[in-house]
């Protein structure tokens, strides 16, 4: 087999120094993607808020003008029955939509989770007690502790919930500000999710509550009616519009926080790399000069060294890979699960952002190691120097 | 196996005043011999190996190796020349200072394989290098061990030419004397050159070529000039 310059020769006798990158790429790598997951628990806790149980349950409210009364001519007295009448229709008409199970005039409760930055409110429908099960089962939610709600003013929160938020537990309370709901069971669900049976005598926000597989955008439902939904007016809880605020507020903000992070890891990166490597490159000059001298080409040296920094970042990336699972296990178990809050472990999308910046290190890198290769002499010219 | 024709080696060309490394001489090596060139410092003996060994171009005139124009060579020619049919032992040793002594070797060798590394350890050991030496660094040798590595890496590839420049300049008598003995048998089968100002190692040389400012000035044994 022809000689080659073997790039293992270098790193199996410079163990400490090549260890020095490959640790400093792997904790690169390490941070960066672990910033990410950790900015996972909010995008993802959102992203169930916003994107998955508006696919389950949606919320209408509507004005009086809306429905087109003229609420500035109508008294409350004569406004009410006619503003009951236009919403029972809506109803009915909501009814008879394709993926409509259930549609509800339902007292609605307001249930708190808070992920690392932020918080976010999600409704807890109150629906008679005969209708809990259809809920339950809509929701795939399952009761593990407790029971379900059998008199008024007790409801049932899910595990993530509960465990989210401090406030909330198996037979405590849940305030609402004006009276107190008493907390029966807890269910099994993969949404953040709530539901119990109202007070009578307390009226509180009551929504036209859907059930539904497979609709997203009630706003076009309701244009067909004749309806045109008014932002200021009209409340609409649908995938349509969840979808839209957990693009441009959640992922808008989080994407502009993590690229900062990002940019902020790979430049710091860049500039001890490279300076570190270039002090590497930098003592082993003689050895690539005799490397010249004894006849390999210049190009048999930058593929050797192109082996050795391959390895390097090779090796971080498959290390940094194994920490990285580790981690998000860890994390996962003592810090995440144990707050409610739901995350994503694989990223494709910040594993091709690493890459890219990894690719651009490496590419970045080519510069010493060409002027390295530019300053090879061959031994002659060493000693012309000295003599 | 060597035709040097008015090899001429000038340096500083753009100054003014040129210095004439190589004044411009014809000079006939053998295949094979122990030969000695002779001189004080600064009389253009490194130059003349570094030209025949192709690290350096003349600035004028021929070099024919086995029919061949040197200086007429491509970089990569150049290269394989050095590679497969030259060797070298440098004034200064220049092992690679993280690599045991085997694979100091072992670096210069055309083929990478266990056979390789089976003749850097033969080479090792008929230099005196035992055993317990083959894994030490550099650092960890002697001066003349050293020597004696860099002497086996030029030869792991049983080269047709073996340029050795002071081989000798960093070493005691014993070493010296012991280098010497291992250079001259090599000599037998192939071409040895020697640059030195050291005359009692070339005692045994078959021919000696003395160079003066840049020029022959005299040259004992053999029979061409």
């Amino acid at each position: 087999m022809p000689q080659k310059l073997s790039a293992m020769r270098y790193i199996k006798n410079n163990k400490r120094r090549t260890s020095v990158l490959i640790v400093s790429l792997c904790l690169s790598f390490v941070l960066t993607y672990l910033t990410q997951f950790l900015l996972s628990t909010n995008s993802e806790t959102f992203r169930t808020l916003f994107e998955y149980s508006p696919k389950k349950i949606q919320f209408v409210s509507l004005a009086g003008s809306s429905y087109g009364l003229d609420v500035d001519n109508l008294s409350t007295e004569e406004l009410m029955p006619l503003y009951q009448a236009k919403r029972l229709e809506l109803m009915e008409h909501l009814r008879e939509q394709e993926g409509v199970k259930k549609v509800y005039y339902a007292e609605v409760l307001y249930g708190f989770v808070q992920p690392l930055v932020g918080g976010l409110n999600f409704e807890i429908p109150l629906i008679a007690k005969e209708e809990l099960p259809v809920l339950l089962d809509h929701f795939g939610a399952t009761l593990v502790e407790g029971r379900l709600p059998e008199q008024p003013g007790e409801l049932v929160l899910d595990r993530d919930t509960v465990r989210n938020n401090d406030q909330y537990s198996l037979n405590g309370s849940f305030y609402t500000g004006t009276d107190l709901f008493q907390i029966v069971g807890i269910v099994d669900c993969d949404s953040y999710f709530g539901c119990g049976i109202p007070h009578p005598e307390l009226p509180r926000t009551t929504m036209i509550t859907i059930l539904s597989e497979g609709i997203d955008d009630f706003g076009a439902i309701l244009a067909e009616y004749g309806i045109t939904v008014r932002e200021n007016f009209d409340t609409i809880v649908d995938y349509q519009t969840c979808h839209q605020i957990y693009e441009t507020e959640v992922l808008g903000s989080l994407r502009d926080s993590t690229t900062f992070i990002y940019l902020g890891i790979i430049l710091l990166l860049s500039i001890s790399l490279f300076i570190v490597y270039t002090t590497y490159l930098r003592d082993r000059r003689d050895e690539w000069c005799l490397y010249c001298s004894i006849g390999y080409s210049r190009q048999t040296i930058y593929f050797s060294i192109l082996r050795e920094l391959l390895f390097t970042f090779v090796t971080a990336l498959l290390l940094g890979t194994v920490i990285i699972g580790i981690s998000e296990f860890l994390l996962y178990l003592l810090m995440i699960a144990p707050a409610g809050l739901k995350c994503r472990f694989f990223s494709p999308q910040a594993v091709f952002e690493i890459l890219s910046s990894y690719v651009l290190l490496f590419g970045l890198l080519q510069l010493p190691v060409r002027t390295a290769l530019w300053k090879i002499r061959t031994i002659d010219a060493i000693e012309d120097d000295l003599y | 196996m060597f035709e040097i024709k008015n090899i001429t080696m000038i340096y500083d060309m753009e100054k003014a005043e040129k210095v004439y490394a190589l004044g411009g001489f014809d000079l006939t090596l053998p295949d094979k011999g122990l030969i000695g060139i002779i001189g004080p410092s600064g009389s253009g003996k490194s130059t003349l190996m570094y030209c025949l060994s192709t690290l350096k171009k003349p600035t004028d005139g021929q070099i024919l190796y086995n029919g061949k124009n040197l200086t007429s060579l491509k970089d990569s020619e150049r290269e394989n020349l050095r590679r497969n049919e030259f060797g070298f032992v440098f004034q200064r040793h220049f092992l690679v200072p993280y690599m045991s002594a085997v694979d100091n070797v072992t670096v210069a060798a055309a083929k990478n394989d266990k056979e390789t590394t089976e003749q850097a350890k033969r080479l090792l050991s008929g230099f005196g290098l035992g055993e317990k030496e083959w894994n030490k660094r550099p650092a960890k040798l002697s001066g003349g061990q050293r020597q004696r590595t860099a002497i086996a890496r030029a030869m792991i590839n049983q080269p047709k030419v073996l340029f050795a420049d002071e081989p000798t300049a960093a070493l005691d008598h014993e070493n010296a004397f012991a280098v010497m003995e291992i250079l001259k048998d090599y000599a037998k089968k192939h071409l040895v050159l020697i640059i030195t100002h050291d005359r009692s190692i070339l005692k045994d040389a078959d021919r000696i070529i003395e160079l003066w400012d840049g020029n022959i000035s005299a040259i004992k044994g053999g029979d061409t000039v």
